[in-house]
C-alpha cells in the first residue's frame, strides 16, 4: 500500500495516511476482539 | 488487567504526548512518572524495592569505583533479592506476589553493572538511568534493552514521520497477534475444538494443546514486544527486537537465537561467555546458561529439566555438525530443501514437546 500511495503523492503525505490507516486498523481490533477480553499481560511479567 | 483496558491504553498514549510536549527536562520523566503510578497501583511494596535496587546499583560504584570485589557484591545483592522473590512465590505462592517487572528489571540493572565494570557506560546522570530502568513500553514484559542504545536515544531523538508511521505499524502488529491471533482464534475457538476431541482421542489431545501453548505464547510475548517496540519507537527509541520468526529456526541453536533475542543476548553476553572463558568447556557452559534460562522463569525442577533438555538438544545438534563436516554425503543430503524443511519441523517439535517430555520425565523420577 505504501508503495501504491509513493506513485501518487508525495513521501511525506504517504506515510501520514499510512499512520492514520494503521491508527484506524487500531481501533477497528479494538472495536471489534474487545469481547474476547483474554489479553491478560501481567502474568507474563514474570 | 488487560492489554486492551482504557488504563493502559490512556497511560501508552499519555506516555508518547507528554514525551515530545514537555518542558525537556520532564519530558522522559513523565514516562517514569506513569511507570510508578502502575506500582503504586499494584503493589507499593515493588516500588521501594525496586528503587533500593536503583539506588544501589548507581551509587555503590561511583562512591567506590569499579572493582570486582564491588562487582560480584553488586550482582550478589541484585541476584539475592531476585531469589528472595523467586523463593517466596515458590513456598506461598497464593500470599505473594512478584514485584511488578523485577526479573526484566533486576536483569537491566545486572547489565548496567557488567558494563560499568567494563568501563563500557557513557557519561551519564542518575536521571538518565532512572528514566531507564521506569521506561513504561519495556517496564512489565522487556524486552530487555540495553543502557547504551536508551542513552543514545536519550540525547539524540527527534520527531520523524518515518518513526511514526513505523511504530503504529508495530503497534497494530502487536495487538493482531495479542487479540486476533492469539485471545480470539487460540484460546477461543481452537480452545472449543480442542476440548471437543479430549474424550476420543488422547494423544491428538495433548499435541494439538502443545501446540496451542506454543503459539498462544508466542503470539502472546511476541505481541507484547511489538507494542513495546512501537510505541517506543513513537517516543523516539529504539529497542531491540525480541523475536525472530523463531518456529521457522532450522535448528535448536538457531531456536534460541529467534527466541526472546534480549534474554538470550543477555544471557549469552553475561552468563555463557564468561563461563566459556572460566571452564572452556562448551557444553557444560551452554547447560549452565540455560539452565539459569529456565530458572528465570520459574525456580523449580520443571524448568531445571527443561534446561537440560534444551542443552542436550543442542549438544546433539553441534555432535552432527561436526559428523556433517567429516563426512561429505551427510552435507550433500544435509543441503537439500526437503532435508531443510524436515529440520523446521523436527525443531518445531522439539520446542513444542519440551514440557510434555519433561512431564513424562518427572513422573518417571517420582
Amino acid at each position: 500500500m505504501y508503495k501504491f500511495l509513493l506513485n501518487r503523492v508525495k513521501p511525506s503525505w504517504a506515510r501520514v495516511i499510512m499512520s492514520i490507516w494503521y491508527a484506524g486498523l487500531i481501533i477497528a481490533i479494538f472495536l471489534l476482539f474487545n469481547h474476547t477480553q483474554n489479553g491478560d499481560f501481567l502474568y507474563l511479567h514474570l | 488487567m488487560t492489554i486492551y483496558s482504557t488504563e493502559v491504553m490512556l497511560s501508552l498514549i499519555m506516555a508518547i504526548v507528554f514525551s515530545w510536549i514537555l518542558p525537556k527536562r520532564l519530558q522522559m520523566i513523565s514516562s517514569s512518572i506513569i511507570t510508578i503510578s502502575f506500582l503504586i497501583f499494584f503493589d507499593i511494596s515493588s516500588l521501594s524495592i525496586l528503587l533500593f535496587m536503583a539506588t544501589i546499583s548507581y551509587l555503590i560504584p561511583k562512591r567506590y569505583s569499579f572493582s570486582t570485589t564491588i562487582l560480584l557484591y553488586s550482582i550478589l545483592v541484585v541476584t539475592l533479592i531476585f531469589l528472595f522473590y523467586k523463593v517466596l512465590i515458590l513456598v506461598d505462592s497464593d500470599n505473594y506476589i512478584m514485584p511488578l517487572g523485577l526479573s526484566f528489571y533486576s536483569f537491566r540493572v545486572m547489565h548496567y553493572i557488567f558494563e560499568g565494570y567494563k568501563e563500557k557506560l557513557p557519561q551519564h546522570t542518575f536521571y538518565d538511568y532512572f528514566t531507564y530502568l521506569f521506561f513504561l513500553p519495556t517496564f512489565i514484559v522487556g524486552p530487555i534493552n540495553r543502557f547504551l542504545q536508551f542513552h543514545s536515544d536519550l540525547n539524540s531523538r527527534e520527531l520523524k514521520s518515518v518513526d511514526i508511521s513505523l511504530g503504529l505499524e508495530r503497534i497494530l502488529y502487536g495487538y493482531a497477534k495479542v487479540v486476533i491471533l492469539s485471545s480470539y482464534l487460540l484460546e477461543l475457538k481452537l480452545d472449543r475444538y480442542i476440548d471437543s476431541i479430549e474424550a476420543t482421542n488422547y494423544y491428538l489431545y495433548h499435541y494439538l494443546v502443545s501446540i496451542q501453548y506454543w503459539l498462544n505464547l508466542y503470539f502472546q510475548f511476541s505481541g507484547y514486544s511489538d507494542i513495546a517496540i512501537g510505541v517506543a519507537s513513537l517516543m523516539g527509541f529504539k529497542v531491540m527486537e525480541n523475536f525472530n520468526y523463531p518456529f521457522f529456526a532450522k535448528n535448536i541453536s538457531e531456536f534460541w537465537q529467534k527466541w526472546h533475542i534480549s534474554l538470550s543476548l543477555w544471557i549469552k553476553d553475561y552468563v555463557y561467555k564468561p563461563l566459556v572463558a572460566l571452564t572452556r568447556r562448551a557444553f557444560l557452559s551452554v547447560l549452565i546458561s540455560l539452565t539459569i534460562f529456565g530458572l528465570w522463569h520459574e525456580l523449580s525442577l520443571n524448568y531445571i529439566l527443561w534446561g537440560f533438555y534444551h542443552a542436550l538438544g543442542i549438544a546433539i545438534w553441534h555432535k552432527f555438525q561436526i559428523l556433517k563436516s567429516k563426512y561429505s554425503y551427510i552435507k550433500n543430503i544435509t543441503d537439500t530443501k526437503t532435508f531443510t524443511l524436515f529440520s523446521i519441523f523436527l525443531t518445531f517439535h522439539f520446542v513444542i514437546l519440551s514440557f510434555e517430555i519433561r512431564v513424562i520425565v518427572i513422573n518417571l523420577l517420582y
